[in-house]
């Protein structure tokens, strides 16, 4: 017997390269019969060669101590060795006739390979290789180019059973977070799967060998062999990439063909987040979902998004399952999301899993990180008006982790730099702050997540205002088998708001609002067999509306206080949707998602005449209703159905068809969203709004230049979503039905989407042509806005052109622009002039007859990192930002003044200088830290 | 009182960054004209009267009254009031007093020279407070230059109608005031040179007239009494015109309002304040209480109501505190290089003054004619001597 060590290790593979014949008829097939009991190994080794010549190649401490028992008559040597060696870590592999011993490795049979990642067609080569790689090394210490083995299951476990399924979880390497969205792809079967909320796929496949590739775009794609036995769970730890430009991560072509089945799907990476310019420096996803195509909104200072021609209500908001009903601190100025925490962002806005509901248009879902579970680490950044830090670290290293993190806005000293008197005395704040803890279990996941937004705003002694969002949810995952895993959750959120107004003595005022949302949900995810997998599950939400009462304030007011109510009401839901590969072309959706809305007493509504309008004056009787008493049973059954067909490797369509319903809606009748609109629910006269949209869209990768490209097309009916009345006054009077109408909505458009990703150049290009155009013509004259004819939506803006673009100058510079160009939006003009007792007044066109001009910006950003030493204990970055580089004056609004007898027109622009701004951010680490 | 802006002022906020500039919109619409009826009975006994006009594109304001139409008034007592032509598109008649009688209601027919009605619904007389007390605060506006104020006179007005089941309730505003013209007429030129001996000073005292344009309208439904202290009026300030020099007048009369009056006055305010801003809404559809019976598609514009009004004239002059620095729009120059020859035909009489160091300067036509100012020579029979 022969004894190696390193130095011979290391031989050995250099003899590879010149042997790439595969081996004859090998000697370690022979067979052989062992009758052994705790036979020492190297005499049990001996005996091997005696009887077949095979030699085994081992170092000797590796066996100390080892014994062998086996009794067997006809064994092959190598299945003979390999029993030897069970429960040991050291591995047998077969060369040139012999058997080589390695702790925890095998031997490959054939040549490695020398590329870094992926050897696909799809594979871009790019030019500086060996730079790039001595650079990455350093960063991140060496790494073996080698394919790694995963066992998966054990052997006879498996029973009769033809297929198994297998459960992974992808974890990242530096921080030990679980990776969302994160691709398997099996190249044997050309399927695959991604990655949940909590890091976990799993799969239905038949026991065998095969090789699987992991992606994510960030993130090193791993290659790895797999042995599939039986039922069983595998880990994988991937890295972050270090030189991010270099890696060849085409996001079209697996992610988007596994992982989504729906054609409106955007997802944004904190990358991306952190390079766009926005104004004041401000790291903003919804700014930057603006950029994206299908959603508009209609000008700065308008915190409301419109997604494919739906209202800025219609959208709903979740982070860590918490639903934010204010999006935004300060008018929609600054994002009330820290994109310190973000994990993942999705906006599903063509096919919308069956899992969501309750609003009209879109769902944009925020996971947060859970924090690094390798070690504390620390992130922050200072800008002119906010400074931000979050802390977080593992309290028990890989299993459990915090993650806390606080943001603060002082605007007090820019204000007191304004001119406007009205300003210098006013002040501006808002802080926000969430807080996460996890706890991975054996089988289990548990996790608790707080969050909460403040908002304070005081115009000098005119007007004050305040608002919160807070929250709180507990989320608990099991994996029951490796083809069933559930998700139970429980969720408390509270949107509350105060205002005072004193711009008059005897009128002054004060008035708070607030909505309680609470939840329970359990969600499960079950593989039925290797081409269907099943969501299903239900949820029941709680709302608590206290609309508040308008109460006088100061000594001198006389208002009579005004009581608007409270309303409750308990939505309960179930659905059941399955994902099924027909063909391996061809993936289909189908989802039923069943809902019931109850508003609850105790309330008393009112019946009014009929035939005539819902106006005090025609009130007839009123209704009583208990409390917990059902007011109406509205049942709400939704379709969620797409379907997924792959042309060829690089192209997919996509068609979903779509229905949604929406229970609660916010009062608001300007046309940004006003900081004082209250929510209200579905009730005895306000129905339920429902809405159906058909959309279609090709995708198409570009492997070879790494463009990806997609169109879209989708088609949108709205159907009772209310609009308020002319004048419609929600201070003073409490009978929301004398203020809304029921309208009728029609929304369609084109989408259009080019991007590059993951090289020096990368950004992308959105156009949307879109149309929204409302109707509300009931049966009766005072039933309808603008006489019964459709108009175009406060939103309905046909054009916009979206171009975001970084450039990758180094590791340390990178430059980014934005280009934005959109059409007007709608405006209602006087169109003539008439004069009562010689004094002159207006009268309007036909509601949103007419556009504003259009709007165009550019915004430029510059981010500079710190220097990339190995060793540092801080590294920093600078960003400086140029928002509105043309200084373009862009009208928000048009409006026409009488002026000593004559009309003035004024444009009003929200921003019409160029703003600079400069924000360091820093964190813990180096350049390549988490 | 919804005279406060529903709208959040946050806009202000974002002055620092943001601005407003003049725009031009380029409409172009081919609005068609309406017809616009408005009208008003009060309780005072006299001359009431009912207005006929057609509404204009709004590139070409201008006044267009509608003669040739046939216009009564009716109560709901059964009597019917017709309504004569006096001045075009105005149509008018005495009421006596026994015809004007709170509680009573009041409509307006009109008849049209292209053969359509239009009709009013009936609104009521109702019997409204007496005008409280009228004063002003004299107060500095900021502007938007940190280091000046404006100061000026804000008018306020109380109200008082505890007693008084009415509600809602407006103020029309007129002012009148005397200024003069910088110089009386001395010398001129005509192609020859002139002097007037003893200098004219017929044309250096005016009056003018102007409404306040603004409207001011107030319910006291959501309050509980009836009352309210300090409604802003008008702010008038000595800088940018001429109105607090001599002695300024203001008629103010306190008009009670039905609902759907006060709903008219309020909607028209909002409307006219002009929007702007972040949390702009829509306009408001007005709808006045007028029906074109022949053609119920066509909107008319304009309304019709019944109120009862109380009025009050105040004087001002000689305000202390309050510094006077407006302009007097006289401008003064020396003989232009072109020499007297300079002048064309139609700019004559062209006048000028000797100063006391004996220099010439030419003068504008206002600095001698205070009537190229909007003035009128003739004195308001209500101006003290």
């Amino acid at each position: 017997m022969v004894i190696y060590n390193e130095v011979t290790k290391l031989l050995l593979f250099i003899n590879l390269f010149f042997t790439s014949y595969p081996a004859p008829a090998t000697r370690p097939d022979t067979l052989i019969s062992c009758h052994f009991s705790k036979l020492p190994f190297p005499e049990f080794c001996e005996y091997i060669y005696r009887e077949s010549g095979v030699k085994v190649y081992y170092q000797e401490s590796w066996v100390k101590g080892l014994t062998v028992t086996i009794d067997a008559d006809d064994i092959s040597v190598k299945s003979a060795a390999e029993l030897a060696l069970k429960g040991t870590s050291l591995q047998v592999s077969t060369w040139n006739n012999d058997l080589v011993l390695l702790p925890g490795e095998k031997l490959l049979p054939e040549l490695p390979r020398f590329e870094t990642g992926q050897e696909q067609d799809n594979t871009l080569a790019t030019g500086e290789k060996s730079l790039t790689q001595s650079e990455e090394r350093y960063m991140t210490g060496r790494k073996a180019d080698v394919t790694q083995t995963m066992q998966i299951g054990k052997k006879g476990l498996n029973g009769t059973k033809s297929m198994v399924t297998i459960r992974g979880r992808i974890t990242e390497q530096q921080t030990g977070e679980p990776v969302i969205g994160a691709t398997m792809f099996i190249e044997d079967l050309k399927s695959g799967t991604a990655t949940d909320q909590n890091g976990f796929l799993s799969m239905v496949i038949k026991p065998g060998s095969y090789t699987a590739v992991f992606a994510y775009m960030g993130l090193e794609t791993r290659k790895y062999q797999l042995e599939v036995l039986s039922d069983g769970d595998f880990s994988i730890e991937m890295k972050k990439i270090v030189i991010q430009m270099k890696e060849v991560v085409v996001l079209g072509d697996r992610q988007m063909n596994i992982r989504t089945t729906d054609p409106g799907l955007e997802k944004i990476s904190a990358k991306a987040i952190k390079e766009i310019p926005t104004m004041m420096g401000e790291r903003d996803i919804l700014k930057i979902a603006e950029l994206l195509p299908g959603i508009v909104t209609v000008g700065e200072g308008s915190a409301g998004l419109n997604v494919r021609g739906g209202n800025y209500d219609q959208n709903a908001f979740y982070i860590n399952r918490i639903p934010i009903y204010n999006t935004s601190h300060l008018f929609g100025f600054f994002p009330a999301f820290n994109a310190d925490i973000i994990k993942d962002f999705s906006i599903y806005k063509g096919h919308i899993p069956a899992q969501y509901g309750g609003r009209l248009s879109s769902v944009f879902n925020i996971i947060a990180r859970q924090g690094n579970r390798k070690r504390f680490t620390a992130h922050g950044g200072v800008s002119p008006v906010a400074a931000n830090l979050s802390v977080e670290g593992p309290l028990k290293k890989d299993t459990s982790s915090f993650l806390v993190s606080a943001r603060h806005l002082y605007s007090d000293w820019i204000l007191r730099q304004i001119n406007d008197p009205v300003i210098r005395n006013s002040n501006a704040a808002f802080s926000d702050f969430s807080a996460s803890w996890n706890y991975d279990f054996r089988k289990s996941q548990l996790s608790f997540f707080g969050y909460q937004s403040r908002d304070e705003f005081r115009l000098s002694d005119i007007n004050s205002y305040k608002y919160t969002n807070s929250g709180a949810s507990v989320n608990f995952s099991h994996n029951y088998s490796t083809s069933l895993r559930g998700e139970f959750a429980l969720t408390a959120a509270q949107y509350s708001f105060s205002t005072i107004d004193q711009q008059e003595e005897p009128t002054a005022y004060q008035h708070s609002f607030k909505i309680g949302d609470y939840r329970c949900t359990a969600d499960f995810i079950h593989d039925l067999n290797d081409k269907n997998t099943l969501e299903y599950g239900g949820n029941v939400t709680l709302y608590m509306l206290d609309r508040g009462t308008v109460r006088p304030y100061g000594g001198n007011s006389l208002r009579t206080p005004v009581l608007l109510g409270e309303e409750q009401g308990v939505e309960s839901a179930v659905y059941l949707s399955d994902v099924w590969d027909v063909l391996p072309w061809l993936n289909i959706t189908a989802g039923l998602r069943l809902t019931l809305f109850n508003p609850l007493g105790p309330s008393s509504v009112y019946t009014y005449k009929p035939g005539f309008p819902k106006d005090i004056r025609y009130i007839d009787d009123t209704l009583n209703f208990s409390k917990g008493q059902a007011i109406k049973w509205y049942f709400e059954p939704d379709i969620r159905a797409a379907v997924n067909i792959r042309t060829d490797a690089n192209g997919t369509i996509k068609v979903a068809f779509n229905q949604m319903h929406q229970n609660l809606f916010l009062l608001n009748n300007t046309i940004a969203i006003a900081p004082n609109a209250q929510w209200i629910m579905a009730d005895y006269y306000l129905p339920p709004a429902m809405s159906s949209q058909v959309s279609a869209g090709v995708f198409r990768t570009f492997p070879l230049l790494g463009w990806e490209t997609s169109l879209e097309f989708y088609y949108k009916k709205i159907t009772d979503y209310p609009e308020f009345i002319d004048g419609a006054d929600f201070l003073n009077n409490p009978l929301v039905e004398t203020t809304v109408l029921p309208g009728n909505q029609n929304a369609y458009g084109i989408e259009f989407l080019l991007r590059r990703n993951g090289r020096r150049l990368e950004g992308w290009l959105a156009y949307t042509y879109s149309r929204s155009i409302v109707k509300v013509d009931g049966d009766l004259p005072w039933e309808r806005i603008n006489g019964g004819l459709a108009y175009p939506a406060n939103y309905d803006i046909p054009h916009v052109l979206n171009t975001v673009i970084n450039y990758h100058f180094s590791r340390r510079l990178t430059a980014s622009g934005v280009v934005t160009y959109q059409t007007g939006r709608p405006v209602t003009y006087p169109v003539s002039v008439y004069y009562i007792n010689l004094v002159p007044y207006v009268d309007y066109s036909d509601r949103n007859e007419y556009r504003i001009p259009d709007y165009f910006r550019v915004d430029l950003s510059l981010t500079i990192e710190g220097n990339l030493k190995r060793n540092k204990l801080l590294h920093h970055s600078l960003i400086f930002s140029l928002y509105n580089a043309t200084g373009r004056d862009n009208p928000y609004s048009v409006y026409f003044k009488l002026e000593n007898g004559k009309i003035k027109s004024y444009q009003y622009a929200v921003i019409g200088v160029p703003i600079f701004t400069i924000t360091w951010m820093f964190k813990l680490g180096n350049y390549a830290a988490d | 009182m919804q005279q406060i802006k529903n709208i959040f002022p946050i806009l202000t906020l974002l002055l620092m960054f943001a601005c407003i500039k003049p725009f031009d919109p380029r409409i172009g619409s081919s609005a068609e004209n309406m017809y616009v009826v408005s009208g008003m009975i009060t309780d005072i006994e006299g001359w009431q009267e009912v207005n006929v006009s057609l509404s204009s594109p709004i590139e070409n304001p201008v006044y267009s009254p509608v003669s040739g139409c046939m216009v009564n008034i009716l109560d709901n007592k059964g009597n019917v009031f017709p309504m004569p032509e006096d001045k075009p598109g105005s149509y008018r008649a005495w009421f006596d007093k026994e015809y004007l009688i709170p509680g009573t209601s009041y409509k307006v027919t009109v008849h049209t020279p292209e053969a359509e009605t239009i009709e009013s619904s009936f609104d009521t007389l109702m019997q409204g407070a007496l005008l409280d007390s009228v004063y002003y605060i004299l107060e500095d506006i900021p502007t938007s230059d940190p280091s000046v104020y404006l100061r000026g006179l804000q008018f306020y007005v109380d109200l008082n109608a505890a007693d008084f089941e009415c509600r809602n309730y407006r103020w029309e505003i007129a002012q009148t005031w005397e200024f003069h013209a910088a110089r009386p007429a001395e010398y001129y030129y005509d192609g020859k040179f002139h002097q007037i001996i003893p200098p004219d000073y017929s044309h250096m005292v005016c009056w003018a007239n102007a409404l306040v344009k603004n409207v001011y309208a107030l319910s006291t439904k959501t309050l509980s009494q009836n009352v309210f202290e300090k409604y802003p009026l008008q702010f008038v300030d000595g800088h940018t015109s001429s109105r607090l020099g001599i002695l300024y007048s203001i008629l103010i009369s306190q008009q009670s309002l039905s609902a759907g009056a006060y709903n008219f006055w309020e909607q028209v305010r909002i409307n006219s304040e002009g929007f702007g801003g972040l949390y702009e809404k829509q306009p408001l559809a007005i709808k006045g209480n007028l029906l074109n019976l022949t053609n119920p598609d066509k909107e008319v514009l304009g309304i019709f109501y019944a109120t009862s009004e109380s009025s009050k004239r105040y004087f001002y002059k000689d305000i202390e505190g309050l510094e006077l620095d407006f302009s007097d729009y006289c401008h003064e120059g020396p003989l232009p290089m072109t020499g007297w020859a300079g002048f064309k035909k139609w700019t004559y009489p062209v006048y000028y003054y000797y100063t006391e160091a004996g220099e010439l300067l030419i003068l504008d036509d206002q600095c001698v004619d205070c009537r190229k100012m909007g003035g009128t020579t003739t004195k308001p029979d209500f101006w003290p001597q």
